[in-house]
């Protein structure tokens, strides 16, 4: 996605929540800021580089192949942070979002 | 959507399950939450009698683990006489033209919205009171006597949880790696199998209703089965299910202690801290794949829903907490 797509998003998700959400009660400010958050999210996803699927990895993990490799972990880590900073940037902390952030 | 309540064989049906000669249904309200059922409210007057009632059926779309509406009833049947607080079990319908399957059973009032329980002072009394009860109530669901479709009992509680957990990840199609490593780790260090319990396996804020004064009903049993009594503990106390106050790791409502006091004094049991450590690990990677569940319900088409879908979502926080907790 372009800057300028990515900015469409920020600007839409910060109208609901901040100008939008305020001025409503009940199911319809809980709602808007379901769709603030989901908004907001698929900007972030949008930044992301796309992880493939690895249903042999899967395999190994299970059956025990993989047992101690740090490096494995290691990956998987990096992944499931950019993941959790997509869900929920407040997931991770500052030196976390500084160590696995850098590379998205 | 109420309809069903005014057909002619609901009414018919419902004075033979009240066992009264007239009753009438003077309105019905869909009851808020359940994402598996529909709960509906139903004020009506038996016999001239006011009575509020509550009807469960199932909703569009139904998760893996959730049992039947008949094995739910027979089971809210069997906590009532184990002295389970539970709404009173009225009567059970599997007729087509009643709109069935659903059950039936008395109102009781209370707030059940687990971030308001954990919010809201005013609510469920003394709250060291409250985590006592809890504990006691947990003691009483793992003394009762299971109803039969249950089936065996699990040789290990702590392995079948973790097949299930990767069944469910497998039915999905879902190669999840980072949940897998913590499923493994998990498996690698699990307790040896103990005490073999029927459990509640929802027991959690959320699933209970207070009122001012207390505790007032044990609520969705559909997940119920034979575990170690260690993993409602576990469910219980994961950091998941205290909401805002994660301080108070009796559920967000209590301390621990409060909470360990009720069970261990009822059950005459001994909580072994590091085992319900491990049950707390476990109960976030559950959670986890529920919510990828939940996730895809939404994705598939079944239920369209941006609440479900970002649901959903909330398996990547988790995946990241526990592979922090399971570094090799």
């Amino acid at each position: 996605m372009t800057p300028e797509g990515l900015d469409l998003l920020d600007e839409a998700a910060r109208l609901l929540r901040e100008e939008l959400a305020p001025t409503l009660t009940g199911e319809a400010r809980y709602h808007t800021l379901l769709a603030a958050n989901a908004v907001a999210m698929a900007g972030r996803e949008a930044g992301m580089k796309a992880e493939p699927d690895d249903a042999a990895l899967v395999a190994a993990i299970r059956a025990g192949a993989h047992d101690g490799d740090g490096a494995l972990h290691a990956r998987l880590l990096a992944s499931a942070a950019r993941r959790a900073w997509v869900a929920d940037p407040g997931a991770l902390t500052e030196a976390e979002r500084a160590a696995y952030l850098r590379d998205r | 959507m109420s309809g069903f309540s005014q057909a002619p064989g609901f009414v018919c049906w419902l004075a033979d399950a009240l066992g009264v000669e007239a009753v009438t249904v003077e309105a019905a309200s869909k009851l808020s939450g359940g994402a598996i059922q529909e709960n509906w409210r139903l004020d009506v007057v038996a016999d001239g009698t006011p009575r509020a009632l509550v009807l469960r059926r199932d909703a569009a779309a139904t998760i893996g683990a959730s049992h039947s509406r008949r094995d739910e009833f027979s089971l809210f049947a069997a906590a009532w006489e184990a002295g389970v607080r539970v709404p009173r079990p009225l009567a059970f319908c599997d007729e087509r033209q009643a709109g069935g399957p659903f059950a039936l059973v008395e109102h009781v009032a209370g707030t059940g919205y687990g971030p308001k329980v954990v919010r809201d002072a005013a609510l469920g009394g003394d709250r060291a009171a409250l985590g006592r009860e809890l504990g006691r109530q947990l003691a009483r669901i793992h003394a009762m006597d299971a109803p039969g479709f249950l089936g065996a009992r699990p040789a290990d509680p702590a392995m079948a949880e973790i097949a299930e957990l990767r069944g469910w990840l497998d039915a999905m199609g879902a190669a999840r790696p980072g949940l897998e490593w913590a499923l493994r780790t998990c498996e690698r260090s699990a307790p040896a199998p103990d005490t073999v319990a029927l459990c509640h396996r929802d027991y959690r804020t959320g699933n209970f209703l207070v009122d001012g004064e207390g505790l007032t009903a044990i609520l969705d049993w559909e997940f119920a089965g034979w575990s170690d009594p260690m993993a409602d503990i576990g469910w219980f106390c994961a950091e998941c299910w205290r909401f805002s106050r994660p301080d108070l790791e009796g559920g967000g409502v209590c301390a621990r202690g409060d909470f360990y006091a009720g069970y261990e004094g009822e059950s005459g049991r001994t909580v072994d801290p590091a085992q319900v450590a491990w049950w707390e690990r476990m109960a976030h990677l559950r959670w986890a794949v529920v919510a990828l569940q939940q996730g895809r319900r939404h994705a598939s088409g079944e239920e369209r829903s941006l609440a479900l879908a970002l649901t959903g979502r909330i398996a990547d926080t988790l995946e990241f907490s526990a592979l922090k907790e399971a570094r090799p």
